[in-house]
């Protein structure tokens, strides 16, 4: 369960890479790979174990201002519950 | 910036730079 003062950060057997070819940024794993949306490789980029997901939510609130704080939050909170039911995500508490 | 949910479509790695980080 991550929580707003988790601390984030990718599985050991995930990686994040640029594919230059779309311009997209890839989650990798195991035979797989998730393309990530701009916002969704903000996050990921983010998850290094060193921020809590409430920093990361403010730094992307500053990011894409003027939108609002719940919005983000709630999505962020959302996309990294996803990740981790895949085994992608861990959290730090 | 515009904001947007994030997402991801999964594609399987079969038949890279290792980047503008924050």
């Amino acid at each position: 369960m991550i929580a707003l003062d988790s601390r984030p950060r990718l599985a050991a057997k995930a990686r994040i890479r640029f594919d230059r070819k779309t311009a997209r940024y890839l989650l990798l794993y195991p035979e797989r790979g998730l393309v990530l949306n701009p916002t969704a490789a903000d996050v990921a980029k983010l998850c290094t174990g060193e921020h809590t997901v409430h920093a990361i939510v403010e730094r992307l609130v500053e990011k894409y201002a003027p939108q609002p704080r719940d919005g983000v939050e709630r999505d962020v909170m959302s996309f990294l519950a996803t990740l981790t039911e895949r085994g992608l995500m861990q959290a730090d508490p | 910036m515009t904001w947007e949910a994030p997402a991801f479509v999964e594609v399987k790695m079969d038949a890279f730079d290792r980047p503008d980080r924050f």
